[in-house]
């Protein structure tokens, strides 16, 4: 290649020659084209990197090809877990050296377009220069990034690509080989009889859930703070903090209570009911009440919240938009529907949808309080109660079903993610806006 | 000349280190009392035998998963330890070893533990312990135990008033459950020569019908009431609220603590004239796979259980022996509490070790419950259970 292109240059053109040779010099090798632009230790640098990460990286790509295309040819010895995981990392090695082989390219373009201009490219000690200058918002970067790359996204990836697979009980490493299914995890779900309504049932309960807990919440903690804000209110200050308390106490505890006091025999809820003559409700057995209780379970445990946020934005609203409105003659009623409310969500919408999102993986309240249960005739391995975090959980854990879990892990985090990033595109509040349009 | 002794002697220290690192073996076990009975008795062993062995802390329930990872790495242990029930999978993920045994062997040993550690027609493991569930009662509401469930049955809903009960447990747990529906003649999967026939189910035939008809009887004729779960039964036996309770060897420290005069027996005669199968659980000691020492890891375990130093383990961690001549010693026979367990042990089943249990539980939790909240008849609701479970078992190999 080297001396096909090298008749074609005369020293004397003035043309753009120069830059299309450095361009193909540097795609054949890295670094050559650096060479040929007479930025001798650059591109021997860049020689030596290329040369030393395909050594190192060879390992890993054997992985990568691997990882891609079987996971593993003999079971017992090739560990597909071990394969899918290393075929990761080696993919993401590939990137990196991929952004710097462009890197590479376009750098050897730019300097000879200007050796084509006539103009000298930089020495070394000017790169140098150059590169500490513009490298070290990158280098500051650097730590932050590979963190979350191998903490959050190698997991999430991998996460993504077991719902591809056929990773179960009967294909578990290392004594079995896993392998690549496509869609047909999904396809399953959707398909087979129980499964597919156990999904519909389960996720419909789950949008429900997520929904009716968040404005519980927000209802009540707003309620309470609008009370506890008026002016007439004795000893408010106490009452905040006693109503604060279910927050302090630690959710797991109480959920694990709130389980013993619903109990349908022996929970003293349904004793006092007794007394005037109530019940008993069936509280964890009924798929109603086991719906009910559940969220007034949360309905304790999330209201302090968002009564405490509830009550800084209101005292952060200015008293003469109120004091305007009296004299406009608005009725209390009109006050709150047109000055609070609309100041409070403004606030508030982004803690709402995140709460959303939030209560769509809700796990410890549905699973501490009733496990998912009671259980419904004819749904697959899913109660009353289980959202689709608890349904995953269970089956993981209890069915080593890792290939659906992971197939409805996906769903899940497609749903959450639309929920975050139309939070931070869409809400006002991210967007510097007047306070009052 | 005196180059080659010298010569002559490293070889000889080579050889011999060789021989030293080859011998050494390691063990994984919960930490607490398990690794410091291990830690007592290691020091014995390698006096014996020449064998070093390394006790490495790491959770039974954890050490499936980490082998499996770490085996093919050669960094496993060669000893393992955790309850039978996880047997078939370790056997499907290729991480535990069958053991090159003889029934001689093996003859020590009582016989529905060893079918415990079988799978597939070998043996995977040693077995050093066993639970199973037994009728725990409080001495002072109920002195004399009845001999049969029928007489039980009167007495309980005698004694069963406003805040007293007279028979309570965890009753959709299938786990507690099982000894009715197996007593009267369910099983869960069949057994055939050389382990268990995963397609044959049998929790739905006649015998598991009638045994959930009784269950349901706690519930109709006002015994067991909605809402029991194994806390409340466990809280209102400590409370000295509950005559009698169905509960594991696990528990009853628990109820000595609390002040409760109790005592342990075998469940009472089903109506058909057959004891209650309860489950057993048996803990073992399999090889790893990845070991390269199986051999002598076969024998430290052998070594382990048998008869002196698996009465150390007895006295040590009060554990149920799966030593037959431990059983027979009059010092053990003086024990009561473990006696009454051992002797329902020895009408239990091995809960099944197959992987395919894991299908099994929830659908018949879920049965369970349908037939005690009486939304389904128990012959409509196990067969819905059977169908269920079957369905699982066929979609996972398929």
């Amino acid at each position: 290649m080297f001396s096909q292109t090298t008749p074609a240059i005369s020293p004397n053109s003035t043309g753009g020659v120069r830059r299309y040779i450095a361009l193909a010099l540097s795609v054949i090798c890295m670094g050559l084209g650096q060479l040929y632009n007479r930025q001798i230790v650059k591109g021997i640098a860049f020689i030596i990197f290329y040369v030393s990460a395909i050594f190192q990286g060879f390992e890993l790509w054997k992985y990568s090809y691997w990882g891609f295309t079987t996971l593993g040819n003999v079971p017992g010895q090739d560990h597909s877990l071990v394969i899918l995981i290393k075929s990761l990392v080696g993919a993401f090695f590939f990137l990196i050296i991929l952004g710097f082989y462009i890197y590479n390219i376009t750098d050897a373009y730019r300097n000879g377009k200007l050796r084509d201009q006539g103009r000298k490219v930089a020495g070394i000690k000017k790169t140098v220069k150059n590169t500490i200058e513009h490298a070290t918002a990158y280098l500051y970067l650097t730590p932050g990034m590979t963190f979350l790359i191998l903490v959050t996204l190698i997991p999430l990836i991998f996460t993504i690509l077991i719902a591809f697979t056929n990773y179960d009980l009967y294909h578990s490493p290392p004594g079995k080989l896993i392998e690549w299914v496509g869609f047909k995890n999904f396809i399953k779900i959707w398909t087979f009889g129980s499964w597919r309504r156990t999904f519909v049932a389960v996720f419909s309960w789950t949008v429900v859930w997520s929904v009716l807990a968040t404005a519980s919440t927000f209802g009540l903690g707003l309620l309470v703070a609008l009370i506890l804000n008026q002016k007439d209110i004795k000893l408010s200050k106490l009452w905040r903090t006693l109503l604060i308390l279910p927050w302090a106490v630690p959710a797991v505890v109480s959920i694990i209570l709130f389980a013993g006091l619903f109990n349908t025999h022996f929970g003293p809820i349904n004793q006092m009911l007794a007394t005037i003559n109530i019940g008993p409700i069936r509280w964890m057995e009924d798929p109603f009440w086991a719906k009910f209780s559940v969220l007034l379970v949360n309905l304790w445990l999330g209201f302090p919240f968002n009564m405490a946020l509830c009550t800084g934005i209101l005292q952060s609203i200015p008293q003469d938009i109120y004091e305007a409105a009296v004299v406009d003659g608005a009725s209390p009623f009109k006050k709150f529907w047109k000055i609070t409310l609309p100041l409070v969500l403004y606030s508030m919408t982004p803690l709402i949808i995140m709460n959303l999102a939030y209560n769509f993986n809700n796990f410890n309240v549905i699973y501490l309080f009733n496990q998912g249960d009671p259980p419904i005739m004819g749904l697959r391995d899913a109660g009353g109660t289980d959202i689709l975090i608890s349904w995953v959980f269970k089956l993981t854990l209890n069915k080593l079903k890792y290939n659906y879990a992971a197939a409805l892990s996906l769903i899940i985090f497609i749903i959450v993610a639309g929920f975050s990033i139309y939070n931070f595109r869409r809400t006002r509040s991210f967007k510097e806006e007047d306070l009052l349009q | 000349m005196n180059k080659r002794s010298l010569v002559l002697v490293l070889v000889l220290m080579l050889v011999l280190s060789a021989n030293a690192l080859a011998t050494k073996l390691v063990i994984w076990e919960s930490a607490g009392p398990e690794t410091k009975f291990l830690n007592s008795v290691i020091d014995q062993f390698t006096a014996e035998t020449g064998i070093e062995i390394e006790v490495v802390a790491v959770d039974q329930l954890d050490q499936g998963s980490k082998l499996a990872l770490d085996g093919p790495a050669g960094k496993g242990a060669d000893i393992l330890v955790w309850p039978h029930d996880r047997i078939g999978q370790a056997v499907l993920e290729g991480i535990i070893a069958p053991l090159d045994v003889t029934s001689e062997i093996l003859a020590p040993y009582i016989g529905s533990t060893i079918d415990a550690m079988s799978y597939g027609g070998e043996v995977y493991g040693i077995p050093y312990s066993l639970e199973t569930t037994a009728l725990i009662y409080n001495k002072d509401l109920l002195p004399v135990v009845p001999n049969s469930m029928n007489a039980l049955f009167a007495i309980a809903k005698e004694m069963t008033t406003e805040d007293q009960y007279g028979f309570l447990y965890d009753i959709t747990n299938f786990y507690f459950t099982y000894g009715f529906l197996g007593g009267y003649g369910g099983y869960v999967f069949e057994k055939v020569d050389g382990g268990l026939d995963v397609e044959s189910v049998g929790l739905a035939n006649d015998g598991a019908i009638e045994g959930a008809e009784l269950v349901l009887r706690f519930r109709t004729e006002g015994l067991i009431p909605e809402g029991t779960n194994y806390d409340v039964t466990d809280g209102l036996f400590k409370e000295g609220k509950v005559a009698a309770i169905i509960n594991g060897p696990w528990s009853f420290k628990n109820y000595k603590d609390a002040g409760i005069n109790y005592g342990i027996a075998p469940l009472p005669k089903l109506s058909n004239g057959n004891y209650p199968t309860t489950f057993i659980g048996v803990k073992g000691y399999y090889v790893s796979q990845f070991s390269e020492n199986k051999d002598a890891a076969l024998k430290f375990i052998l070594w382990l259980t048998s008869k002196d130093i698996a009465f150390k383990h007895y006295e040590m961690s009060a554990i149920i022996p799966t030593n037959k001549e431990i059983l027979e010693m009059p010092e053990f026979k003086k024990n009561a509490d473990f006696l009454a367990f051992a002797t329902q042990a020895g009408r239990g089943v091995p809960m099944p070790n197959v992987p395919e249990m894991g299908q099994v539980w929830d659908p018949m939790a879920a049965a369970l419950t349908h037939i005690l909240n009486q939304e389904a008849t128990p012959d409509l609701a196990l067969e819905m259970a059977v169908e269920q479970i079957q369905e699982s078992i066929w979609e996972m190999k398929n």
